[in-house]
């Protein structure tokens, strides 16, 4: 499980930003609401509105054309001639049909929606607003035909070239739509004649190219007789092949019951205005969170660095280093808490060395204490005098032991911390044992067995003779005649084992295994205070040497018993210069 | 806490100057100037117009207005009447066209043109082509166009049908009685607005020893009715009882028309003009002949020394614009542009305009045009009836009468009265 480590600053930085976001992200949300409510109703609305005046657009247009196509019938009527290629006309004729043409050229130039007015006789003969026509091209074109077809009925063309214009330059015919019809004008014995306007396509620019078309809607013009497209907007010839059913469409009538303007709303055109809604707040949001991170972190930082450097000072405190450097704040809070802390490092300060002090007092006595209890110095001077008389009266043996006791009473008066070499305490061990001879006489012998480069290394002083004399005193002292006392050395795995083996009755089982137990544990001020004899060893070396080293025991019950001694190896000057010698 | 306000407002700052400078550029776009420019050169010239306002969008704005023909004339004679003229704008050249509106002063003498232009100068243009724009000594238009008429036959029809070339009126009449049954005309002609009956007519006048100098003195002696009138007159009506023209010159009354029949092998013989070469088919223009045209019985010019022509179009300025001192710039700079040798060429190309600029002309394709540039450099240029008016009134009741004369609406005598009357100032 991942941990989080939770600090005042990133709690204040959370807190910060939530209080910003929530209710500012909640207000989008309302917002972005709104605005959907808005695209999916106002919009559509809109569109509708673009689709009707898209329609009125085409309308007018097309109801211009008709305006300009009864005035043309009117004129046709009015300055009537039964006219023919092959007619004789007369000046009266001539006028008329000179009025008539030039009626047609100021009409077409009136309209900027006409690229062309043409009035072709039941002969034939044709007349156009046009500087010359190419008559056989147009009379024989398929809506002329159609329109003598349907019986005075209006024909809507699809956009095609006005080959028949001669004015227009080869080449560059003009694209147009025509709107022709035929007429029957009965008060000229029911004479026929045709009137086609051609509308130019760049009249429907603004339609086809969606100038006026603002939301890009796609449309198309349809002639709702032959069910083909007259027109079409750009967009919607990008759009005819993505069409679906989704789309919603709407049917304006242009001219009635012949030309319909079909517009689609596509609805991901309404989703697509909502996505950019939605990514215009998703960006002021990122942007107010962005801002928002950035004053709650430097606020939180503001805010919290006291407190932060106060912890830093804490732990520094914990790690033992009671002298930090405090921090300064500018509030009272803070303020109050730094000045409590201070004054509780110090007083803990205090306690520590105090309590630093009475130990270090405590160890010294209690080492004092254990000197004391195996130093009789004051027997020292008097075994001289002793020894004096003795020589004064020629007791040579009592002068011997005199001089072995004060030599080992000499001895005794050194530091226990100093060390000396096992030579050295060898010696020291023989005085010992001279004295035990004359207590002892040849009931016991005393056997050495140590490797001569011992006799050099350094061993600390009272470590050998509380253990020989533990051996008389547990062992060879509770027996007959024939003890043995063997004292052994050698170097074993780069340590001194020294071994002091008696034959006495040994030790009893549990007892050993107390004893073992005993010198095996590790040393505490608690041991160092209550232990005697073995212990008292075995401790002082622990102490002095490391875990590894101490006393190790071993007894056969009734038979012997054996004192291992294991020590590091220690080449040294740190001899004690009052040394036995 | 204020590092972060620096960037902040150095964003507002940003767009406060984004927001001012699209404020800026729409108020300059708002104070350019606006010319308008109205011409008749055809469909063609339109997208070289769009060319230029494209390249000098950052200047000022143009707006055009273009017509086909005589339509222009109309439109610039009812803004005349409106009491408003465009404010650079082509128009019919000589002081039949143009004096009444510079008597109406809307037209700036051309001189103050020339004195601030840097690019064009009086002396670039031919002086006779500048004389057609002279009026009481002040010039009111920069000409634009030299044209003239020239009479040409298919000889690949004349060949075709063993016909000689003709020479005289009656050769026409006879190459007539062979080709009408075979649905072809003799001579492409017809007459509405006038065109392009009153400038053959003018040609067949000056085939009379005195025709051309009694048309000059028109203006002075108000008189229409002289001897090469009167045998020009006689002459069509002689074409149209032979059926030598189109049975229906309304119908065939236009620039356009007349050459599209003849391209169709529907003609074999045409009077046309140097505006309509560009119109004449490739194929047709190599077979086609300059000759001179066919001699009217009892004439005795020789038609090979000489035709009809002289200077069509001129750039007229509005002198109400050039008074604005913020729209001279932008006119100066439209005019220079017109008045380029890049104009005259496409002119040329389009339409088959020679430049009264002294210049090289182009090197086109067509073989019409060569032959055409050959038939000019041998030949006099005669000024047609239209130049030597006395008003605009009567030489458009001169145009309505060549339309009758031509439809055979009415006759000789009937004609000539007609045009008679209106330079008496009658009906």
């Amino acid at each position: 499980m991942f941990k989080i480590n939770r600090t005042i600053r990133k709690d204040l930085v959370i807190t910060i930003l939530l209080a910003i976001t929530i209710p500012f992200l909640t207000i989008s949300f309302i917002y972005a609401n709104s605005i959907k409510n808005i695209i999916n109703q106002d919009v559509k609305i809109y569109q509708e509105a673009i689709i009707k005046q898209s329609s009125s657009s085409l309308s007018n247009i097309f109801s211009s054309v008709k305006m300009i196509q009864r005035s043309a019938l009117g004129k046709v009527i009015s300055d009537y001639i039964p006219i023919s290629y092959n007619s004789t006309l007369d000046k009266n004729d001539i006028l008329k049909l000179k009025d008539l043409i030039e009626f047609l050229y100021i009409t077409d130039n009136a309209s900027s929606y006409v690229n062309g007015i043409y009035v072709i006789f039941e002969s034939g003969y044709t007349v156009s607003s046009r500087n010359g026509i190419r008559e056989k091209l147009l009379i024989n074109r398929e809506w002329i035909a159609e329109a003598k077809a349907s019986r005075s009925s209006e024909i809507y063309t699809e956009f095609h070239l006005a080959e028949y214009n001669v004015a227009s330059p080869r080449g560059e015919y003009d694209s147009v739509i025509s709107v022709v019809q035929e007429f029957i004008l009965p008060e000229k014995n029911g004479a026929r004649v045709i009137v086609q306007i051609d509308i130019d396509r760049t009249v429907f620019n603004n339609f086809v190219g969606s100038i006026e078309n603002n939301e890009q809607i796609p449309m198309f013009l349809i002639n709702s007789k032959k069910g083909k497209i007259l027109l079409e907007n750009e967009i919607y010839s990008e759009y005819s092949q993505k069409i679906d059913r989704k789309e919603i469409i709407v049917k304006e009538e242009v001219i009635r019951d012949i030309l319909y303007l079909y517009a689609y709303i596509p609805t991901d055109r309404i989703i697509n205005r909502f996505k950019s809604v939605i990514v215009g707040i998703l960006l002021i949001i990122s942007f107010v969170v962005l801002i928002s991170v950035v004053t709650a972190i430097l606020l939180s930082r503001t805010i919290t660095a006291p407190l932060h450097e106060l912890f830093l000072c804490m732990k520094q405190v914990g790690q033992g280093d009671f002298s930090p450097v405090y921090p300064h704040t500018k509030y009272s809070e803070v303020d109050f808490l730094i000045e409590s802390f201070k004054t509780m490092v110090n007083e803990v300060n205090n306690l520590i060395a105090l309590v630093s002090r009475q130990q270090s007092e405590a160890s010294e006595a209690k080492f004092q204490a254990l000197q004391a209890k195996i130093n009789p110095h004051f027997l020292y001077n008097t075994l001289d005098v002793i020894r004096s008389i003795a020589l004064e009266n020629n007791n040579s043996d009592i002068s011997d032991m005199t001089l072995s006791l004060s030599r080992l009473f000499r001895y005794n008066v050194g530091d226990l911390k100093k060390t000396n070499s096992i030579g050295n305490e060898i010696l020291y061990i023989k005085d010992y044992l001279k004295i035990q001879n004359y207590r002892f006489g040849d009931r016991i012998t005393v056997n050495y067995d140590l490797e001569p480069e011992l006799n050099n290394m350094m061993i600390t002083r009272f470590i050998l003779q509380p253990i020989v004399e533990n051996a008389f005193k547990y062992g060879l002292e509770l027996r007959g005649r024939g003890g043995e006392l063997r004292i052994s050395g050698k170097i074993e795995d780069n340590d001194i084992v020294i071994s002091v083996y008696d034959n006495g009755p040994g030790i009893e089982p549990s007892k050993l295994e107390f004893l073992k137990s005993s010198l095996s544990a590790e040393p505490n001020i608690k041991s160092i205070t209550k232990a005697h004899g073995l212990d008292n060893v075995n401790l002082r070396m622990k102490l002095l040497y490391g875990e590894k080293y101490g006393l190790f025991i071993n007894s056969e019950y009734g038979k012997w018993t054996c004192m291992n001694i294991k020590i590091p190896i220690i080449y040294g000057e740190d001899c004690d210069k009052t040394s036995y010698n | 806490m204020k590092k972060i306000y620096f960037p902040l407002l150095f964003f507002l700052l940003l767009l406060l100057v984004s927001c001012e400078r699209k404020q800026e550029n729409s108020l300059i776009q708002q104070k350019k100037t606006t010319i308008s420019l109205a011409y008749s050169w055809g469909y063609g010239f339109k997208n070289v117009i769009e060319d230029f306002k494209n390249r000098v969008s950052n200047d000022f704005i143009l707006e055009t207005e273009e017509n086909i023909g005589l339509n222009h004339k109309q439109k610039i004679l009812i803004d005349v009447s409106s009491n408003i003229v465009p404010d650079v704008f082509c128009f019919w050249s000589y002081e039949t066209n143009l004096k009444y509106l510079a008597d109406k002063d809307f037209l700036l003498n051309i001189d103050e043109y020339f004195n601030t232009s840097t690019k064009i100068k009086r002396t670039d243009f031919y002086e006779e082509s500048l004389e057609a724009t002279l009026i009481d000594g002040v010039n009111y238009g920069i000409p634009h166009e030299r044209f003239f008429g020239f009479f040409a036959v298919n000889k690949s029809i004349l060949d075709e049908y063993n016909i000689a070339i003709p020479k005289t009126w009656d050769d026409l009449i006879d190459m007539g009685k062979i080709l009408n049954p075979k649905g072809i005309v003799p001579l492409s002609m017809g007459s509405f607005r006038g065109d392009p009956g009153h400038l053959f007519f003018s040609a067949l006048t000056y085939q009379n020893v005195n025709g051309f100098s009694d048309t000059e003195k028109m203006k002075n002696t108000n008189n229409f009715i002289y001897p090469g009138t009167i045998n020009a007159a006689e002459a069509v009506v002689t074409l149209i009882n032979n059926n030598v023209v189109p049975n229906n010159t309304i119908y065939e009354g236009s620039y356009d028309r007349q050459v599209d029949i003849y391209n169709k092998r529907e003609a074999a013989a045409i009077f046309a003009f140097s505006w309509s070469l560009a119109l004449f088919d490739y194929d047709i223009a190599q077979n086609t002949l300059f000759i001179p045209v066919p001699l009217i019985s009892n004439e005795s010019v020789n038609t090979n020394e000489f035709t009809i022509g002289g200077t069509a179009q001129s750039i007229c300025i509005s002198k109400k614009a050039w008074s604005d001192p913020e729209k001279r710039e932008a006119i100066i700079t439209l005019v220079d542009w017109l008045l380029s040798d890049e104009v005259f060429n496409i002119r040329m190309e389009q339409s088959g305009c020679y430049p009264t600029k002294i210049m090289e002309l182009p090197q086109m394709v067509n073989p019409i045009f060569e032959k055409a540039t050959n038939y000019l450099n041998r030949t006099k240029l005669l000024g047609i009836h239209e130049f030597y008016f006395n008003s605009l009134n009567s030489f458009n009741q001169y145009k309505e009468a060549n339309d009758l004369l031509w439809s055979g609406a009415i006759g000789r005598d009937d004609f000539l009265q007609m045009v008679q009357n209106s330079m008496e100032g009658g009906d």
